[in-house]
């Protein structure tokens, strides 16, 4: 599973225009539909833009999806969740987010969109 | 790039080309002056005040008085009046803790309004909590202004303090505060004006908006960050003992308070921040304010117009049609604040999205937040042509799928 990370990574590295970046997380949360998930119960606090994340266990795997007001986020997010989709829960927490380290991106993540999202790592070392 | 002929003043845009800043209610540039003054405070004057008898520190202090005196000019108020602190928002706790918390009970109540910044609203939030009394908040109307009806209704003979913004700081309108005064000074109920964002576009005088505090930043008004200014009308400042106590304010072995302003200041101050705070409003004092009253007022004209371009892409601008100061807040159906902001981020254009510390007004108003762009005397018509193609682009992104 490390390898789904080190392919966005890789992904992402190939870009040449930031702008396509966007694109990228923009059509993956486009991608993502609407999944009936607003519920208070996943939804993430203190993230400005409206965050949901639903976590489950199917057979001893995680399966996440995600949620959110802005494509941008949501797209972020929901690549967080393919990251750790299919996981075991020790796989998962032993799994850092790294992809959004090497680049601009994060300059547009303000403190409380970044803890938002690292929030949800942070629903994974719960359980 | 056209250049107006005060943007050669302010460094940073030298050290930044090609970005449009565009986010002057957060915080303004420094002219040159008011860096050199920092500068030449630490390299040749730096010495304490109030504390030492040295020819140094004599200095630093009879600077920092004449910083005092020429903010007081600026407002029209006696240099005793004026407090140094460290901020706007720590000026509005001065006057809630200090003056409004010893009179108020459970019977009384504080009026503030829906447009009220964060740093407006909470000290008087949480006073009233910790009294019991009640706190009325005015609403505004649909186009954003204040509701001077819902005012009067509010204000009545229990009523301690309206604590009112002179200017919305994501409207781009100023409150009718001089009927505001007038409302209170019938009821006889104390008036806290907040200037924040309002003096780096507009003059105000205390004296003749006779109001009973009034407060500012000197960040947001081209001085620098750590230096803000409480105005208390002379008949409170007796009455009144400080928030913060420590070094500095007491005299005698009795720990007397000192009697005037300087009571407030406990600490070391920020005889740098003051200093730089006098210079930039010399600096404001030098230029044409005619000039850039004009400036600014066809700024606005030309920043509302490029708003009808990008309409199709369902934008809205919030509040007046009207916009008195050039701070612009517009929303869009079809794409959220964060995702516009971040766009317009990577084409190098500075602006701020979300609640704006503005909840209350938001909440009215029924949105969770918006993009702001908020300009200064240095800003320029190109600058707007840029952000409205930027804009343009970006929506054409966001929107595309809806």
């Amino acid at each position: 599973m490390l390898k789904t990370q080190q392919k966005l990574i890789k992904k992402l590295s190939q870009m040449e225009d930031e702008l396509d970046i966007f694109d990228y997380f923009i059509d993956k949360a486009l991608a993502g539909g609407k999944p009936d998930i607003r519920k208070s119960e996943y939804q993430i606090r203190g993230c400005a833009s409206g965050l949901w994340v639903k976590v489950e266990r199917k057979e001893d795997k995680l399966v996440l999806t995600a949620d959110s007001d802005s494509l941008l986020i949501k797209g972020i997010a929901l690549s967080i969740c393919e990251i750790y989709n299919g996981m075991t829960v020790k796989e998962a927490k032993a799994t850092k987010i790294t992809f959004l380290d090497g680049f601009d991106l994060a300059g547009e993540l303000n403190e409380s969109r970044r803890n938002g999202l690292s929030q949800i790592s942070g629903i994974i070392m719960k359980l | 790039m056209m250049k107006n002929k005060w943007r050669n003043d302010f460094p940073f845009f030298a050290g930044n080309p090609g970005l449009v800043y565009f986010d002057n209610s957060a915080t303004t540039q420094k002219p040159q002056i008011v860096i050199d003054t920092l500068c030449r405070f630490y390299t040749d004057e730096n010495a304490p005040i109030s504390r030492s008898a040295y020819t140094l520190s004599r200095k630093a202090e009879q600077k920092s008085e004449t910083a005092r005196q020429i903010v007081a000019t600026f407002l029209g108020a006696k240099k005793g009046e004026i407090v140094f602190t460290k901020s706007a928002t720590e000026a509005a706790n001065i006057v809630a803790a200090t003056y409004a918390a010893r009179r108020l009970t459970s019977r009384h109540n504080i009026v503030v309004t829906a447009l009220e910044h964060n740093s407006n609203f909470l000290p008087w939030r949480q006073i009233c909590a910790g009294a019991r009394a009640e706190l009325r908040v005015v609403k505004i109307t649909q186009e954003g202004c204040l509701d001077l009806e819902d005012l009067e209704q509010k204000i009545d003979d229990q009523t301690i303090i309206a604590a009112v913004t002179c200017a919305s700081n994501f409207l781009g309108s100023k409150t009718e505060y001089e009927r505001v005064a007038e409302i209170c000074k019938q009821h006889r109920v104390s008036l806290v004006l907040d200037a924040a964002q309002l003096v780096a576009h507009q003059r105000i005088d205390v004296r003749h908006i006779n109001c009973d505090f009034l407060f500012l930043s000197g960040h947001k008004m081209y001085a620098p960050a750590g230096i803000g200014v409480l105005y208390v009308k002379e008949e409170h400042l007796v009455e009144m003992n400080p928030l913060l106590v420590g070094g500095g304010i007491v005299s005698g072995q009795d720990f007397c308070f000192v009697e005037n302003s300087a009571k407030f200041e406990a600490g070391t101050q920020d005889v740098a921040a003051r200093l730089g705070l006098a210079s930039a409003i010399q600096y404001l004092q030098q230029i044409n304010e005619n000039e850039v009253a004009e400036h600014e007022h066809n700024l606005c004209s030309y920043v509302h117009s490029g708003f009808q371009h990008v309409e199709k892409y369902g934008v809205k601008m919030l509040g007046n049609q009207v916009v008195e100061l050039p701070i612009f807040s517009f929303i869009c159906e079809k794409a959220h604040f964060f995702d516009i902001a971040a766009l317009l981020n990577h084409f190098q254009i500075a602006v701020r999205s979300g609640s704006l510390c503005a909840q209350n007004a938001f909440s009215q108003m029924g949105i969770e937040g918006c993009v702001r762009i908020s300009l200064g005397l240095y800003n320029t018509f190109d600058e707007v042509d840029i952000f409205f193609n930027a804009l343009e682009l970006s929506l054409r992104k966001l929107t595309a799928f809806s």
